[in-house]
């Protein structure tokens, strides 16, 4: 099992939006593919995963509505929001922005220290 | 929805955020035994790796942001709740409390009427009051030949009327005397006060 690394804060919100906007999805679906597509680094608890989507919710960066899943029980899909989607964009933005930042101090680091 | 439609159905609100996490448990339950795990151990391992569940409804309560109406409302039903039990506590608080009303109330009343608002005068800025100071500063009496030159001798004002104010021992037939403050004035003070307000622009 690969090691586990914590979010950063504010990261998780930007990974939930990025999950919402391909498509309706519950809560525990987010979990999964977080999980997945991350190979097992982020792991997101229930415990910050469903206030993350409430407050996201009550920001109205995303909405919801219950529905059936293929097994045919009801459960709470998000979706993104059109302001949902403008939030996501200037995150994802900026968070691009960052690393890139941060990688380029971490090089330059590494040379000065020869 | 929004914030106060949320506050409206609390109830709904609260059986949704139930089912939603009561979905989450259930379909970790179902992968670990997909995975082949026996159902009891799967529910049990589910339980203990989510854990905590009283603590994420409350987070989740808390990003509703409708949790201060929501404490407001619940310390209301409280207090009521304790005052009813409490009756003769009850009785006590609320004499209390109307009576500070009552007197503030009252105190407010006469302030307001005697000091705030004056006297009804309409014009009030065009009524002068005019003293007399002696050498040291203070209050000197004005002669009754000094009142009448100087209402005589003044072009500037619509008119003059004086006043003064004595303390006299009143007693009637019999009773015992009293002090009492008297004040007496020229015949025309009223008419000219009412001509302050009559004469408006």
């Amino acid at each position: 099992m690969p090691e586990k690394s914590d979010l950063p804060q504010g990261t998780l919100d930007l990974l939930i939006l990025k999950i919402a906007a391909l498509g309706p999805v519950h809560g525990y679906a987010i979990a999964q593919r977080l999980q997945q597509v991350s190979r097992d680094v982020v792991q997101v608890p229930q415990g910050s995963l469903y206030p993350a989507l409430h407050r996201l919710e009550n920001r109205g960066l995303l909405a919801a509505d219950w529905k059936e899943t293929e097994t045919g029980r009801e459960a709470k899909f998000y979706r993104l929001t059109r302001k949902g989607r403008t939030q996501l964009e200037s995150e994802a933005a900026s968070w691009e922005r960052l690393t890139k930042a941060v990688g380029l101090i971490l090089r330059l680091a590494e040379e000065g220290a020869e | 929805m929004s914030w106060w439609w949320r506050l409206l159905r609390r109830k709904r609100v609260e059986t949704e955020l139930e089912k939603e996490l009561r979905f989450h448990l259930d379909q970790y339950t179902a992968d670990l035994i997909g995975r082949g795990i026996d159902p009891a151990e799967a529910r049990r391992e589910a339980r203990l790796v989510l854990g905590g569940e009283e603590q994420t409804k409350e987070n989740c309560r808390d990003a509703r942001g409708t949790r201060w109406l929501e404490d407001v409302a619940a310390d209301t039903r409280y207090a009521l709740r304790l005052l009813r039990k409490d009756r003769a506590f009850a009785a006590v608080a609320i004499m209390a409390l109307g009576l500070g009303l009552a007197v503030n109330n009252t105190q407010f009343t006469i302030v307001e009427s005697y000091c705030l608002r004056g006297l009804p005068i309409d014009d009030a800025a065009r009524v002068v009051f005019v003293t007399m100071r002696d050498a040291k500063g203070q209050d000197a009496r004005i002669s009754q030949a000094e009142f009448e030159a100087f209402r005589d001798g003044v072009t500037s004002l619509a008119g003059t009327a004086a006043f003064t104010t004595t303390t006299v021992a009143m007693a009637d037939d019999g009773g015992a005397a009293e002090r009492v403050q008297r004040t007496a004035m020229t015949a025309n003070a009223f008419s000219l006060v009412a001509r302050a307000s009559a004469n408006r622009p």
